[in-house]
């Protein structure tokens, strides 16, 4: 993938006299281990010399914006999939079925968006005398969340102040609420740490829940470092609650939040670690793009121009990147615009090339965010028809990717599968893990779960949090699965 | 993972192997196995004629879907014969024989409602005869019949009756509501006029060797050297496919079969040695298409052996293994190490279970906490009883890849002190010796 060219380009001229531990690094980097990556990076810091810190900051940034977009493109298809999965589950057990399927349900519905509909589904939780008390709680917060963004800020105090905040649980629900919406007057950080203090008095573990709930506080208030030795110290594949119903059926829920606020978490960590790395003058250049690329990944436009502009007037970056922040710079204009500019106007200020590799960035931006795209996808299909596609791997996935955001899943998949590894078609060392992850989705709503179901598995140890996609997607299958399905030794 | 499977108990499954190779041309035979009208398969923009020749590793053993039990017949009969219904490529159930369908409210009765414009490949100086219900009738009473040898009994005892409403519909009583019941009528069906003994069928019957269906494809005849060609059925209700004639070659010899792909003797193979992998991807006349095979080769142990029904022997056999190493040195990495008997793929995986890491030192303290000590000859013992295995593996399996794990699992059991003796038995031996007498104490099989 050219992510992997670019850093090799990086590393050629920054580890030459580098220390084995960033070489390691970065070369789990390099096969996708992020997680192995960060660990053995961090190690490395306290005993780095001044020299290295920069080259250690710099592959922490990229390690940690990596890792942000997996959890991003994950937690987007873990949404989707548990609205399928909770929907059907309500729809097939109409009486003595699940109860705590609405409160998930409801909670997934506001994570979309989709207040009203979220307010029904919780609504009818916080009534639902079979739900404990402690996840009437939660539906309330949740609830009171939905009121908080319809503007209806006096029926969400209500509630908020309804819940009961002894139970740690719930007020570590109530943290994670105020953190998300921005409230930090209303202290969610001494509301988290006060938890902890208290977890540590009666000498108890973290939760999943609990934990999730801190990480979501940490990730928005600025506490990276204690938020990535949280997820360090946590399950990640843990589930959030189990039901029995009737006598003998287990339902255990996930809650793809989780994946969000790890995507946060590490977005927040490349930002903090990339901008220290600017201030080695060595590196700077690849620093600010790369910084530049994560403020536009977080949203952050203005912020991404700002240091575009400085890199490119600074001619600090090296010819690969220079290109790249060029292009950068342009759909970043693009989108600053509000889209106002037209689609013709964009491949302009991206230079009307038809170089692979920046025609597939153009389009990825595009889909990130969502702007319409279907000139620059013409002209990459073009291309594609007439390159050997093997040269040309980054469009291939972004056009599946653009395929995928139109609903057209039969291409995406043939766009995807022409660059996948074949011999290794579900490792990530040898493929993009965003590629898979796009590739998994596009299976998904081809009703090829299976394929879907082995991407998954083979991302679980570097992405352990996986799991909150794999159970409801295992479910969907269970419930649309048509074919006998039974085995035969033979 | 232990699931409890008959007289023995499945331990964690070892791996998962298996990729295929398909020439571009296999895309459009599957592309007219899809339900589509006449008029579509006219005008779908693939090229009519010419033939296909791929490639098997052994012949089949019948070329009916009755008595048929391994994957190489499976795959021919899949192209004589119709079910009730088909399976897509989605795994969406779909029309096939029988247009449409009733299911009662107690889901215990379903009515077909069958195609009338359906015939059978006609028989060498005959006409083309009708499918009619009679067909289906009789295909589930030679089926059922305790003198028929089919691994299909077993899997459709659910069935209380089957009865004929007319010519063209068939009622199918349950006694059980069942899980996905609708699709177990993919089961294929054989003509009333095919068998010469009309009571059960055998292996015997010349009409397993010599098999008419309703499919794509009619058996032509089988060569001398057990080629098995296919011509196109020019009558197919679904419109005459698009391939004039296939032909199923097969090789003792998974390196030939190989070496034919590349040097153009054949056009397809559906199963690719790990290691001609690397070789097959490299050249860009063949198109490598993986698939998820969703089988499995597991070792399983006897528990009616006292030693074995100790769970930390069993434990410590597969600490002792490092099955990791086999998957990467005998299959190219080709699998998954998973912990149960569904693939990662399934529905039923159950991601809890996390699959044993090779461990040797815990095995041998599995071992020792389990009373063993090791003997002078390096074999663990309990009460002067060796720690001495027999690992039957069916012969109808065996390959390369299969040799050597057995042998590896030898050698990996040798080091903490257990001693293996392998054995490779006939297929039918082996089913007896497991099934039947409990003569075993570890399997390997798929």
């Amino acid at each position: 993938m050219p992510r992997c060219c670019l850093v090799a380009l990086v590393l050629e001229a920054s580890l030459s006299a580098a220390a084995d531990p960033i070489r390691e690094g970065m070369q789990s980097y390099n096969r996708h281990h992020y997680e192995d990556a960060s660990t053995t990076l961090l190690a490395h810091m306290r005993l780095a010399e001044p020299s290295q810190q920069g080259k250690l900051y710099l592959g922490l940034g990229m390690t940690f914006l990596a890792c942000a977009q997996v959890y991003q493109e994950l937690h987007r298809t873990a949404l989707s999939v548990q609205v399928d999965y909770l929907s059907k589950l309500l729809a097939s057990d109409k009486e003595d079925g699940s109860h705590y399927a609405k409160l998930y349900l409801g909670r997934s519905l506001l994570d979309t968006g989709k207040t009203a509909e979220a307010a029904v589904s919780l609504r009818t939780c916080i009534e639902d005398k079979k739900i404990e008390p402690r996840d009437r709680s939660l539906a309330k917060i949740a609830l009171a969340r939905a009121y908080y963004l319809q503007g209806k800020n006096k029926n969400a105090d209500e509630l908020w102040s309804s819940v009961d905040t002894t139970d740690p649980e719930v007020m570590s629900e109530l943290a994670a609420a105020y953190s998300r919406l921005g409230l930090a007057e209303r202290k969610p950080l001494a509301m988290g740490e006060q938890i902890r203090q208290v977890m540590k008095q009666i000498q108890q573990g973290l939760s999943i829940r609990l934990a999730n709930n801190l990480i979501t506080v940490y990730a928005r208030e600025g506490q990276i470092d204690k938020g990535l030795r949280l997820i360090k110290s946590t399950d990640l594949s843990g589930f959030f609650h189990e039901e029995t119903i009737g006598k003998n059926k287990i339902v255990r829920f996930y809650d793809p939040s989780l994946l969000d606020n790890l995507a946060v978490l590490y977005g927040r960590a490349s930002l903090e670690y990339l901008e220290k790395a600017t201030t080695d003058e060595k590196i700077k250049g690849v620093a600010q793009y790369y910084l530049a690329e994560a403020e536009a990944r977080f949203g952050h436009i203005d912020q991404s121009i700002e240091i575009l502009d400085d890199a490119l007037a600074s001619g600090l970056l090296p010819s690969p990147y220079r290109e790249k922040a060029e292009l950068l710079h342009g759909v970043a204009r693009f989108w600053q615009s509000g889209g106002r500019q037209s689609q013709m106007h964009l491949e302009d200020s991206t230079g009307q090339q038809q170089e692979p590799h920046l025609l597939a960035d153009t389009l990825l931006a595009c889909n990130r965010l969502n702007l319409e795209c279907s000139e620059i996808a013409r002209k990459a299909t073009t291309l594609v028809e007439v390159i050997d596609g093997k040269k040309l791997e980054t469009l291939h996935y972004a056009l599946g990717r653009y395929y995928l955001r139109t609903h057209e899943y039969e291409q995406a998949i043939a766009c995807m599968e022409t660059v996948r590894d074949k011999s290794n078609k579900n490792k990530i060392e040898y493929n993009d893990p965003l590629m898979l992850i796009n590739l998994a989705e596009a299976y998904y709503r081809s009703k090829r779960f299976s394929e879907a179901l082995e991407i998954y598995f083979g991302m679980r140890n570097q992405f352990p949090a996986v799991r909150q996609i794999q159970v409801s997607m295992q479910g969907v299958y269970a419930m649309e699965q048509k074919s006998a399905g039974d085995a035969k030794l033979f | 993972m232990r699931t409890r499977q008959g007289s023995f108990s499945l331990e964690e499954a070892i791996m998962r192997r298996l990729a295929t190779v398909f020439f571009i041309v296999s895309l459009a035979i599957f592309v007219l196995l899809l339900p589509q009208g006449k008029a579509a398969l006219k005008n779908d923009g693939f090229p009519q004629g010419g033939s296909l020749n791929y490639g098997e590793y052994g012949r089949p053993a019948t070329l009916d879907p009755i008595t048929s039990n391994d994957m190489i017949s499976l795959r021919i009969s899949e192209l004589i014969f119709n079910g009730l219904v088909g399976i897509d490529e989605k795994q969406e159930i779909v029309p096939d024989l029988a247009e449409r369908w009733d299911i009662s409210d107690d889901s215990l009765t379903y009515t077909f409602y069958l195609r009338q414009d359906v015939t059978w490949h006609a028989k060498e100086g005959e006409e083309p005869r009708p499918f009619t219900a009679d067909d289906v009738i009789f295909t589930y009473n030679i089926m059922m019949h305790p003198q028929t040898i089919t691994p299909l009994k077993v899997r459709y005892e659910f069935i209380e009756s089957v009865v004929k409403v007319d010519d063209y519909t068939v009622q199918l009583t349950l006694k059980r509501p069942i899980l996905n019941g609708l699709a177990k009528f993919s089961f294929k069906i054989i003509p009333q006029h095919g068998p010469e003994n009309h009571e059960f069928l055998t292996r015997e019957d010349p009409f397993v060797h010599k098999p008419i269906g309703t499919g794509p494809y009619m058996l032509k005849n089988i060569t001398a050297d057990g080629e098995v060609i296919l011509v196109a059925n020019e009558n197919y209700y679904r419109g005459r496919p698009h391939l004039d004639k296939i032909l199923a070659r097969p090789f003792a010899d998974q390196n030939i079969m190989s070496q034919a792909l590349m040097f153009n003797a054949i056009d397809m193979i559906v199963l690719v040695n790990p290691r001609d992998i690397p070789q097959i991807q490299g050249d860009k006349r063949l198109v490598l298409q993986p698939y998820n095979a969703l089988s499995y080769s597991f070792f399983g142990y006897n528990v009616r052996n006292p030693l074995l029904a100790d769970k930390r022997v069993r434990q410590a056999i597969t600490y002792a293994v490092n099955r990791q190493e086999m998957l990467g040195s005998f299959f190219n990495g080709q699998g998954t190490i998973i912990s149960g008997p569904f693939a990662p793929g399934s529905w039923a995986y159950n991601l809890d279970v996390e699959p044993l890491p090779f461990e040797p030192q815990k095995a041998i303290s599995l071992l020792e906490e389990a009373g063993f000590t090791k003997g002078d000859d390096g074999i663990m013992q309990r009460d002067g009883k060796k720690l001495s295995l027999a690992l039957k593996v069916p012969i109808e399996k065996e390959s390369e890849g299969v040799k050597r794990v057995v042998l590896a699992f030898q050698n990996y059991l040798g080091k903490i002190g257990v001693e293996i003796k392998g054995e490779f038995k006939e297929w039918l031996a082996w089913k007896e010796d497991v099934f039947l007498k409990h003569d075993f104490d570890v399997v390997f099989a798929s």
